[in-house]
């Protein structure tokens, strides 16, 4: 049976520990540097809204800085870091990215 | 009823919560056909000050099946705006509205029609206004002619309506879900009560409809002219559901809230009371999210009906053959047929609907089939093909016909030795029809004004 709902596109990260060196295009207009710095930034603020008031250490990225700019927000969801899988948000696309550094680093934020 | 507030988590969802689908070849231009579909049920009309409307946040879609797969081949989606024309005043409308651009109206609400099809999509109108809710003669003024003035064309030879209506659906709400008791018939039940007429539960309260009429050819398989009714080209399958998206972050200003992801199913319907009375509790929000070409993961429900057992139990005596029948172990095929499959040829002199094998809740409609010039109440029971279910016209009493058929009237269709209780054919809720129906599109009434509903007490 199926559920009446867009297709999800899933992109793979590097294992756990390893550094993103490259960009693979996840889809026309996105990329692979974008989707994380955004999932990580608006993961972030997902997550620690309900913490207000707690310090909460920013993750860090070797990546360059996102200097583009998005037209609307991305929401990211881990439901579980240690699968690595980080379901984010954006426009009228669920896009899956499987990455257990960065999901391991939103963890951490909130932990 | 028939699908008002018929699952839990709809039930909290009203601007979602499809109501009722109607299906027919429009009696006064038969080339086309009239879909419509109904949303927010039990409307009060004197909801103050906040008067119903659509939700911008809501992607509303009539999807029609021409394959007979159980998925959708020609898709119109429903996208609503609403405006404040001025910040600076609590009211919905700061003089008499009297025409849809009335600087009056503080709150109007347009909307766009996209058509989907296998090979793309087109909007096919924008920015077409909705009529205000129907206040009272000092807001609303000639609140008919008002809202007669958003019927817009649509395409070629179509048009479309989306706003408040009186809502046509028909029912004793109030009596058969009291232990199915069914007020002409109550001296007869397990708590008996003196019998009295019926009540309709809905006759003063209001729905927002989306009606949409268009050349039965837009909807065909590949755009075959349905001449005969005996041609699987001719029959289509409806139903209408309403999305949200998947992720909802509550802002902090103005019920401002972040919404981003694919557009989530939470609410459909094709054949009326499946949901509300086939489908068990625990099932209900799932079915909601459903598509029905895996509708065939509910079929145990419609093979052993619990309200076919619940009959005899609640009406000690009066149906036997249907206690009998119950205890058999026998499927009711009949069931399954009339709302999963569509009747196939030969079962019904003249008359098909089938759609194949697939088992899918749509509501189905052979379009060969010629308006009825005196259209009976109980459709085909009656010998009236182009009624329920074939399509559903709004004059179909489909409680009564319903009820009938889980009480067994349509068993011996695949079981001629079964012999119906008599009482089968004669149940009703005692509720027949709706006061406020049009002749002409978008045929569903002019719903009562605030001012003039009058909520009745005891």
């Amino acid at each position: 049976m199926s559920r009446p709902e867009s297709p999800t596109r899933s992109i793979t990260g590097p294992p756990a520990g390893e550094t993103e060196t490259h960009e693979t295009a996840a889809a026309p207009g996105v990329s692979r540097r974008n989707l994380i710095a955004n999932a990580v930034l608006a993961g972030t603020a997902v997550v620690a809204a309900p913490v207000l008031g707690r310090a909460v250490q920013s993750a860090t990225i070797d990546e360059p800085p996102f200097t583009g700019r998005l037209d609307e927000p991305l929401v990211a969801r881990v439901l579980d870091p240690r699968t690595g899988v980080i379901d984010i948000f954006f426009g009228e696309e669920h896009i899956v990215l499987r990455d257990r550094a960065i999901a391991a680093r939103l963890a951490k934020a909130v932990s | 009823m028939s699908s008002h507030r018929e699952a839990p988590e709809i039930s909290k969802d009203p601007a979602a919560d499809n109501t009722d689908v109607y299906a027919f070849v429009s009696p006064d231009k038969p080339d086309t056909v009239t879909l419509i579909a109904n949303f927010i049920p039990g409307e009060v009309p004197d909801g103050a000050p906040n008067f119903y409307e659509f939700g911008n946040d809501v992607l509303y879609a009539i999807k029609i099946d021409n394959t007979g797969d159980g998925k959708p081949d020609v898709t119109y989606e429903f996208r609503f705006q609403t405006t404040i024309r001025d910040t600076e005043t609590f009211l919905y409308n700061t003089g008499p509205i009297a025409t849809l651009d009335s600087a009056n109206w503080n709150r109007p609400q347009t909307y766009s029609v996209t058509r989907r099809t296998h090979s793309g999509s087109r909007v096919l109108a924008k920015d077409l206004a909705c009529p205000p809710c129907n206040i009272g003669p000092r807001s609303t003024p000639n609140y008919a002619d008002l809202a007669a003035t958003a019927v817009h064309p649509l395409g070629h030879n179509g048009q479309v309506f989306a706003g408040q209506r009186n809502d046509p659906f028909f029912v004793d709400l109030g009596s058969i879900f009291d232990l199915g008791t069914l007020r002409p018939f109550e001296n007869l039940h397990l708590i008996p009560t003196p019998a009295a007429p019926g009540v309709d539960g809905l006759g003063s309260l209001s729905v927002h409809t989306i009606a949409l009429q268009v050349p039965k050819t837009d909807l065909t398989r590949g755009n075959a002219h349905p001449t005969d009714a005996a041609a699987a080209t001719s029959v289509i399958g409806v139903w209408a559901t309403a999305s949200r998206r998947k992720v909802t972050i509550r802002g902090k200003r103005n019920g401002e809230a972040l919404e981003s992801g694919p557009w989530v199913q939470v609410s459909r319907l094709g054949m009326p009371l499946i949901n509300e009375v086939i489908i068990a509790m625990a099932d209900k929000d799932d079915w909601n999210q459903e598509t029905p070409d895996g509708d065939s993961e509910f079929t145990h429900y419609y093979e052993t009906p619990e309200l076919a057992g619940l009959l005899p139990v609640l009406y000690p005596g009066v149906f036997p053959n249907l206690a009998a029948l119950n205890t058999s172990g026998k499927k009711r095929a009949d069931l399954v047929a009339i709302l999963l499959t569509g009747l196939p040829s030969g079962i019904v002199p003249g008359f098909q609907n089938f759609t194949g094998a697939t088992q899918a809740d749509e509501l189905r409609l052979n379009l060969a089939v010629p308006p009825a010039a005196a259209p009976k109440p109980n459709g085909i029971l009656d010998g009236d093909l182009a009624g329920f279910p074939n399509g559903r016209r709004l004059t179909d009493d489909i409680v009564t016909i319903e009820i009938r058929a889980i009480a067994g009237v349509t068993f011996p269709l695949v079981d001629p030795t079964f012999t119906p209780d008599g009482a089968a054919g004669l149940v009703t809720d005692g509720v027949n029809t709706d006061q406020h129906l049009l002749d002409h599109f978008p045929y569903v009434g002019v719903p009562i004004s605030g001012y003039d509903y009058a909520p009745t007490g005891f």
